[in-house]
């Protein structure tokens, strides 16, 4: 089953994955045990070297090869967003760490409460060739989290100083995270279900740097 | 090219969706798109709570008082909550759900406070984020939100209201029902539908009930819960 099939067959309405009918129509649903989300039609791609880095301010050095992103503080971050705002897509970046300190990766269905805002955020951490998975929801300067996959190794990624490619896909509230081209995890998670997509780079013990490459968001099918 | 008429975001001629919020569109006579909401029709019963006979949602009793002097007072109609400011929430503990119709029935005595039955209330850590279907009986006003709250400060945005609306009752009873499937919300206010949005941004989480003070310091208020009721959605 695709992502394709988050539609109804009857009316062509949307559906949300596991409903027992089409919203619209009524017509009863049956669900396969695995959705697959694929890229479809293109929203934008960025290439940092020729475009600016959406929110990357004066941390942001545009280079020949990227937008190099510098992280003064430890356990810190720094983001920005890009339009549109979408329910359901595909959003990656393509980075290097430049050191044992640096992480990045995507912000997917960033949307707001008055000044509050909440979100999903995927991210690499190739010095110790991990990702992790969770839900944020931050004011001011504070940020809350919960952790949907905490940091697992993946041999998928590589290390510092080589170039990754992370990939959050979204349909309705099936989630996979694709990373270098390969599926490593399917996760089901209705909290969120609209808003923004962004980037991300952190620190962890000491300030980071991190070359971020290109960026990209397609529909999701 | 148009514009979506839920997330005001550019669509495509003739599209019969938003490809940014996936809401179905129609067009009226003069091609003006509108969002094609899909009715939601309350199911069968998952639980009912009567508050003349068993305590608030998460309570384990009928009749208590807090150390800030909120206090509640078992009686035969319901349970008499008395807020002296803040609010006071009671959440199903059970009921973590998508789809949902939530009714609840509250009596205010007092002008300043807002009652509530929320739906989606979901936790990131010690934040909070829900949809909420609030009255404030004085002034016969409604409200249908979306909220954030964490322990630093709380912020919102509205979907529909604050507005007045006569089917809001300004003594007396007044129940309220909040109907959510997918990214449809619809606010019904002692059986009258006031609003029905698509609003995706929060998917699923939990069942409560609630009431605020807006009074500036501390002044007492009072509200009777009398029942809570909780349905699956209909196919």
């Amino acid at each position: 089953m695709s992502g394709r099939q988050l539609s109804c067959e009857n009316c062509g309405g949307p559906l949300t994955y596991g409903s027992a009918f089409c919203a619209y129509c009524r017509r009863p649903q049956r669900w396969g045990r695995h959705v697959a989300v694929e890229r479809g039609e293109q929203f934008f791609v960025l290439d940092f070297s020729r475009e600016p880095l959406p929110g990357g301010g004066t941390a942001t050095q545009q280079r020949n090869d990227g937008a190099l992103v510098s992280v003064e503080k430890e356990n810190w971050e720094r983001w920005g967003s890009f339009a549109p705002k979408l329910r359901n897509a595909c959003v990656a970046v393509r980075g290097v760490a430049f050191d044992a300190s640096a992480d990045f990766g995507v912000y997917a269905r960033m949307h707001a409460q008055g000044d509050a805002k909440a979100a999903y955020q995927l991210k690499i951490y190739p010095a110790f060739r991990s990702w992790r998975l969770r839900r944020e929801a931050w004011i001011s300067k504070t940020t809350h989290v919960s952790s949907i996959v905490d940091w697992e190794f993946s041999p998928l990624i590589g290390g510092v100083g080589t170039i990754n490619e992370v990939e959050l896909r979204f349909f309705d509230s099936v989630f996979q995270v694709v990373l270098n081209g390969q599926n490593v995890a399917t996760v089901v998670d209705a909290s969120f279900g609209f808003g923004l997509l962004g980037w991300v780079c952190g620190s962890h013990p000491g300030p980071s740097q991190v070359l971020l490459q290109f960026a990209g968001a397609w529909r999701a099918r | 090219m148009s514009t979506c008429p839920s997330c005001a975001q550019s669509i495509r001629q003739n599209a019969i969706e938003c490809d940014a919020c996936a809401v179905r569109i129609a067009y009226d006579a003069h091609g003006k798109p509108f969002a094609a909401l899909p009715a939601i029709v309350p199911g069968s019963v998952l639980a009912v709570h009567d508050f003349g006979k068993v305590p608030l949602p998460g309570m384990t009793v009928r009749s208590k008082t807090w150390d800030d002097g909120d206090s509640l007072a078992a009686t035969d109609q319901g349970i008499m909550l008395t807020l002296l400011s803040g609010m006071r929430w009671f959440n199903q503990p059970y009921l973590r759900i998508r789809d949902t119709c939530v009714r609840a029935s509250f009596d205010v005595y007092d002008n300043e406070l807002r009652a509530r039955v929320v739906v989606r209330k979901q936790s990131v850590d010690d934040a909070s984020l829900w949809y909420e279907l609030a009255v404030t009986p004085h002034d016969q006003h409604y409200r249908l939100a979306r909220l954030f709250t964490a322990p630093e400060q709380s912020d919102n945005t509205n979907l529909s209201g604050p507005v007045a609306h006569q089917a809001v009752f300004a003594k007396g009873t007044n129940v309220l029902e909040l109907r959510a499937q997918g990214p449809t919300l619809e606010a019904w206010i002692n059986g009258v539908k006031v609003c029905a949005v698509h609003d995706a941004a929060l998917g699923i989480g939990g069942v409560a009930i609630g009431v605020g003070s807006f009074a500036s310091g501390k002044k007492t208020q009072r509200a009777l819960f009398r029942w809570l009721e909780v349905r699956e959605v209909a196919p």
